[in-house]
């Protein structure tokens, strides 16, 4: 019995003794990656002035969450706010999570939008929309479309004046006209379509050379953000495919164009940013299979049968409220 | 640190294989231990007898015990011969305190390669259960078993044992597999093997094809806890009309055990274990005598053991941490994870890195399984609704680990449903 008495001090950790290095700032920035081209192609389409409502919409975001955070902070000194913001897990300034909804925000405003709306829309989506109902995790609706809906019920005539986009080739000849704030005033595919049948050629709808809000016109520089977000995992396909499917089936069904239906508005971004949003939508597979087909069907009977000519952020602020539901009904599981 | 900067590189939903040895390697065989350690039971609910009693003289395959309930009893073998040195309650790798014999080696004048008392015996169903594999012989006597199912995969991300023995002896496995079918009458039987695993894919569908073993290709790797959810994919994949109650599970390593005992008459005293970690400089698939301890087989691959820091039996994903060295190799330790390594308490830890709130983003039940809801089982389970988290599957956690891993809030989803779970659903 040589050495069985003796002991050693091992660590005793407990099972799974690894872990992935990934937190809850990755999914976010993740996010913030897949959106650069999308504001690279709002920058294209028009102007700085979009650049300057993405910017102000996610300063003012970030700066209310610090507000709010750091009124948790007693007392208030410079020392203490640097300590509790590096230590404090509750402190989450920094989890990029408010900078998101920003962005998101700031692509669903319209371009010519006075400078109040973006900080007002923001201030609504931080406090109201995430932080009143308890912070990270706990909202039960999208705070950007959350955002939106409040200024489109407050300020419907700022939120539905829209600009044609920049035409770059008269930048030689007319240098200052695509930098200047009165760009021509047009409407939206939906809304015209709403009134009239006109042909909108599908190129221009997929490439996003149409009236519309800022981050949502591009169907192209939506679907290299959201491959983005595919592949790297943060989105399953569960709920934008069928989103899409249901859109363009319906639409099909009822005689409109389904293509047109698919390109305009904001249904790409709605389906592959918004719609997958991760704390509000539903969590099983067949959940959120639910919450597409779901989105899909609202989106598209706001969009023929509704006044409204834009169902997507409706659709999904509805499916949020059923996201609790549908959860319910697809939990339980059986060998 | 790895995913901690936003990157290009594909999210993980399981590690990936770690410094692994090679299982196309010949594994090495270790020679006899100096002292022995043979539990008599696997869980301190089992039933069992020690036949042996202190300062015996005990030869190597001689009876010392048997274990459960009769006529299902399976013997215990003393590995090797030597003198019984004590009889007492010791850790075992499983992690709890069972009672075990603990033989010192004497040298002996003998080298048993072949059981007379095996060969002896005519009931060749008591041949198994005398070689001390440990088998459901309740199950395939009485249940009417229709197939039997290898789980060929490995889960652990260390691990390679399975496919050591696999690669190195298909011929013996697809045997023992035959000889079980045949000597219960069960008409089929089904080896399951990773489809990234190409290579022994081909070499056991190539032993397979003439013996009428049906080889499937699994698209993950099951733990054996998660035996259920592999032949749901089985019934699903194949359309075989196959009862799961009808089914029962066999280890690979005791397939070659059957064969050694019926056609060999060699007891079952050797398994083939993995060790790795980064206390080991070269990961090694060896062949150890059952009741070898830790810390000798340590000793073999040149680790200096005052170094280590953290042993644990299996590996990283579901292995049972040891309190010390001196624990047996049993017949269900498949391999060890031995590390130098530092864990932080949670002062130490960044604070991104600590526990944060769950965020619904579903990259658990992404990456379960067993297909079940950790995150909402545990979000039950923090208010008290331990009703409802029974009603979505708590039960059916296989205790795989995964969820824990993927968790970007680092909740310890894993932990808490084990705890949680009834105690019944354990066994």
């Amino acid at each position: 019995m040589r050495d069985i008495t003796e002991e050693r001090k091992l660590l005793m950790t407990l099972p799974p003794h690894l872990s992935t290095g990934e937190t809850i700032h990755c999914l976010m920035f993740d996010v913030v990656i897949a959106s650069v081209p999308i504001i690279l192609a709002s920058f294209y389409y028009f102007g700085p002035r979009a650049l300057w409502v993405i910017f102000l919409s996610s300063f003012a975001a970030v700066l209310t969450e610090v507000i709010i955070q750091v009124g948790r902070i007693k007392p208030l000194t410079l020392k203490n706010f640097v300590y509790k913001v590096v230590t404090d897990e509750r402190v989450t300034v920094f989890d990029g999570s408010a900078l998101v909804t920003g962005i998101l925000l700031g692509f669903n405003l319209p371009p010519g939008v006075p400078f109040w709306i973006p900080i007002v829309g923001s201030v609504i989506a931080i406090t109201f929309g995430k932080h009143f109902f308890g912070g990270l995790g706990n909202n039960i609706f999208n705070p950007a479309l959350f955002a939106r809906a409040f200024l489109m019920v407050a300020w419907p005539h700022h939120m539905t004046s829209w600009v044609l986009p920049i035409d770059w080739s008269k930048l030689l000849t007319q240098p200052f006209t695509p930098w200047s704030y009165d760009a021509v005033s047009t409407a939206t595919p939906l809304s015209v379509a709403k009134i009239k049948t006109v042909e909108y050629p599908i190129v221009d709808l997929f490439l996003g050379k149409v009236g519309g809000c800022i981050g949502e016109t591009s169907a192209l520089a939506i679907l290299i953000g959201a491959l983005y977000l595919l592949y790297k995992g943060t989105i399953t396909w569960h709920i934008p495919i069928p989103f899409l499917f249901t859109v363009g089936l319906v639409a099909w069904i009822l005689g409109k164009n389904p293509l047109f239906h698919l390109f305009s508005g904001g249904l790409f971004l709605g389906a592959f940013f918004m719609a997958t949003d991760i704390v509000t939508s539903p969590v099983t597979r067949l959940g959120r299979i639910l919450f597409g087909i779901g989105c899909g069907l609202l989106t598209i009977l706001i969009r023929i049968y509704g006044s409204y000519p834009e169902g997507v952020c409706f659709s999904i602020l509805i499916m949020n409220a059923c996201t609790p539901l549908i959860d319910r009904y697809t939990l339980r599981r059986r060998l | 640190m790895d995913g901690f900067l936003p990157t290009f590189v594909r999210r993980k939903f399981r590690p990936e294989k770690l410094k692994e040895p090679d299982y196309r390697v010949v594994p090495e065989r270790i020679g006899d231990p100096r002292i022995a350690i043979i539990p008599l039971h696997d869980y301190p609910s089992m039933p069992f007898k020690c036949l042996v009693s202190l300062h015996d003289k005990v030869q190597i395959g001689q009876k010392i015990g048997w274990k459960g309930k009769e006529p299902f009893d399976v013997s215990v073998l003393s590995p090797i011969s030597g003198i019984v040195k004590e009889i007492a309650n010791h850790p075992v790798p499983s992690g709890s305190r069972v009672m075990c014999v603990v033989i010192e080696k004497k040298d002996s004048d003998i080298e048993m390669v072949r059981s007379e008392n095996l060969v002896r015996i005519k009931d060749k169903k008591r041949v198994l259960q005398e070689a001390g594999i440990p088998l459901e012989y309740k199950a395939l006597t009485e249940r009417g078993v229709e197939a039997i199912v290898v789980n060929g995969t490995e889960f652990e991300p260390n691990l390679t044992s399975t496919y050591t023995l696999l690669w190195h002896r298909t011929h013996e496995v697809i045997n023992g597999l035959k000889l079980l079918m045949n000597l219960f009458s069960i008409k089929q039987g089904i080896v399951c093997i990773e489809r990234k695993n190409k290579e022994l894919l081909d070499r056991v569908k190539e032993h397979a094809e003439s013996s009428g073993v049906a080889v499937v290709k699994a698209e993950r790797s099951y733990p054996e806890s998660g035996n259920l959810h592999l032949l749901r994919y089985v019934l699903k994949g194949k359309k075989r009309v196959l009862k799961e109650g009808k089914v029962i599970f066999v280890r690979p390593q005791d397939l070659i055990a059957i064969r050694d005992a019926l056609e060999e008459g060699k007891p079952y005293l050797e398994k083939y274990v993995t060790v790795s970690g980064s206390a080991i400089g070269n990961p090694k698939n060896l062949i150890v005598k059952i009741g070898t301890t830790f810390s000798e087989v340590l000793e073999k691959l040149d680790v200096s053991l005052r170094h280590l820091s953290c042993v644990i039996m299996g590996g990283p994903l579901m292995g049972i941490p040891q309190p010390t060295l001196h624990v047996p190799i049993t017949q269900f330790t498949d391999g060890i994870w031995a590390l130098f390594s530092v864990d932080l308490t949670k002062t130490h830890r960044s604070k991104v890195y600590s526990e944060g709130v769950c965020v619904r983003c579903a990259k658990c039940v992404d990456s379960c399984p067993a297909s079940i809801v950790p995150n909402v089982i545990v979000d039950f389970l923090k208010k008290g609704l331990k009703d409802r988290a029974l009603d979505i599957g708590l039960n059916l956690c296989i205790e795989c680990g995964l969820c824990s891993y993927v968790c970007p809030a680092k909740i310890p989803l894993s932990l808490i449903i084990r705890t949680e779970k009834t105690p019944e659903a354990k066994r």
